[in-house]
């Protein structure tokens, strides 16, 4: 287990030693890479090196064993699915298919992602999706893989894919221009390596050792707390007491005159999926096996990455200053839950019904959507035990509804 | 039905941040809370917790009904035991009374005259 740990981080060396700046971005990328069939999207402009650092890690991880789809050139089914043996065809009239080295191949990357066209993109995301591929009614299953795509979003060549492709990517990491220092270094680095960056890269975990590090880390157990924290963070970016994702009317119409007008919740347009929380949870496992440890401002900081390309906000002058921004509040009002004892008062409460902290938690809950719609399952069971009236309820009260999500009561 | 990674992630909280209930009010100690210097302190704080006061001590509505409740409180109950006290006093006196009958009775059984000793 030890020698695994050694060696990722033999290969954070090796590609630093390649890859000048984005430490963090690195070092994402690298986390991401300890669960099954993981993918990563590396966003930047033109020329800053999302390429070279898709090939790094490619390179580090697989080897030779990778294949490299651009969105540049003209990609055809074929290459990307498979093709029909046409002698086969021809001769005994049965179609096999010929499947593509993308598909077998165990890294696999999508260079200017935003390229692909449709056809190659809904290929990819089938791939992503069910893990197997399809072509001319025959099916064949993609094994584990180690998936990097780029994209320049400035491009103004662009293929508009579906929020649901980008949601398949685990985590999108920006790539900063180099400051004065380090294009200094990276001069260094180029006669170093005599221009050749990717092609002096050696493999540095064989495809056996990565699957073995990715059992360890899908066997590591997150303690109950960060557990906890991954499903507030989520919550509290999803929560509406308007119900968006139903919603006709996005904020910040839908948020005119609501009671969460200054919370998280108003300034996300679309909310991020589910799959965040499974994506939190495998980077979560990855850092306690690799580091150690994982807190909570490291799982703030990793919400960054798993959000930036699954959320949309309202205002966007930034899009990650302005989500680190409300990452910042998210983590005051994780604080502030546990300075008012609200998990306390809860876990008395889903013990039994006890008067003085009913009032108390109703009196949090006024504050808190998430916290709310906790106590309103809460209220329905003792409303059915007969130890609370409706109309002394939180949702009688403030006239919310939790049905399969919430609904404010129509008067 | 609750799943049991959020039973233990609140039962972590509750152990994390433990309160304490009273009757009918939910307390807890702020622990590791230092104000700077110059600033207001609470008024709860050096009352229920003994922390010297800053110059200025500043009060919240809650605060100040929760003092004014346990005054009305401690009111009731200094009534309660001058009414106990002033009762014990009368019985103590009946009491001494009784004594002081039976032992007269007591002495006068045993032929004691009562008149010799006036006289």
């Amino acid at each position: 287990m030890a020698s695994l740990k050694v060696k990722m981080k033999d290969l954070e060396k090796e590609i630093k030693a390649r890859f000048v700046g984005n430490e963090e971005a690195i070092r994402v990328v690298l986390l991401n890479q300890l669960h099954r069939r993981s993918a990563a999207l590396i966003r930047a402009p033109r020329g800053i090196g999302k390429s070279t650092l898709m090939l790094l890690v490619l390179k580090g991880l697989c080897g030779d064993d990778m294949v490299v789809i651009s969105g540049a050139s003209e990609v055809k089914r074929g290459e990307v699915v498979g093709r029909l043996h046409i002698p086969s065809l021809e001769r005994e009239g049965v179609e096999r298919v010929l499947w593509a080295s993308f598909t077998k191949a165990r890294g696999k990357g999508l260079d200017e992602v935003n390229r692909l066209n449709p056809y190659t993109t809904a290929n990819v995301h089938h791939m992503m999706q069910f893990g197997d591929v399809w072509a001319y009614g025959q099916k064949t299953t993609v094994g584990d893989y180690t998936l990097l795509a780029n994209e320049n979003p400035g491009d103004p060549s662009t293929f508009i894919h579906s929020p649901p492709f980008y949601d398949r990517f685990d985590v999108s990491v920006p790539l900063n221009s180099l400051t004065l220092g380090e294009k200094f270094r990276l001069q260094e680095l180029l006669d170093r390596y005599e221009g050749s960056l990717v092609e002096s890269m050696p493999q540095v975990l064989s495809s056996e050792e990565l699957e073995e590090a990715r059992k360890e880390v899908l066997e590591i157990k997150l303690n109950p707390d960060l557990v906890g924290y991954i499903n507030l963070i989520v919550r509290d970016f999803q929560v509406c007491v308007r119900d968006k994702e139903e919603s006709e009317i996005k904020p910040p119409t839908l948020c005119e005159a609501c009671h969460f007008i200054r919370d998280v919740c108003s300034m996300v347009k679309e909310p991020p999926s589910e799959r965040a929380t499974v994506i939190l949870s495998h980077l979560a496992k990855a850092a306690v096996w690799l580091n150690g440890g994982c807190t909570l401002d490291d799982l703030l900081r990793m919400a960054l990455w798993v959000f930036s390309h699954r959320i949309k906000l309202v205002r966007v002058r930034s899009l990650l200053g302005d989500l680190q921004e409300l990452l910042d509040r998210e983590r005051a009002k994780l604080e502030d839950r546990s300075a008012r004892r609200q998990w306390t008062v809860l876990n008395e409460l889903s013990k039994d019904f006890n008067p003085s902290f009913y009032r108390v938690a109703k009196e949090a809950a006024v504050e808190d959507a998430v916290f709310a719609e906790e106590l309103m399952k809460l209220e329905e069971d003792w409303i059915g035990k007969g130890q609370l009236k409706r109309e002394e309820t939180l949702s009688a009260q403030m006239d919310w509804r939790l049905t399969s999500t919430w609904r404010v009561h129509s008067k | 039905m609750m799943s049991e990674n959020y039973k233990r992630f609140l039962e972590s909280q509750a152990e994390k941040n433990p309160v304490k209930l009273d009757r009918k009010t939910m307390s807890w100690e702020e622990q590791d809370v230092r104000l700077p210097p110059g600033s207001p302190s609470n008024l709860l704080e050096s009352v229920y917790l003994g922390r010297e006061p800053e110059e200025t001590v500043v009060m919240d509505r809650k605060s100040a009904k929760l003092l004014q409740e346990r005054l009305a409180g401690l009111e009731m109950e200094v009534n309660r035991l001058h009414k106990r006290i002033r009762g014990m006093k009368i019985l103590i006196w009946i009491l001494v009374g009784i004594t002081v009958m039976l032992g007269l009775i007591f002495l006068w059984l045993q032929g004691v005259s009562f008149w010799r000793l006036l006289r």
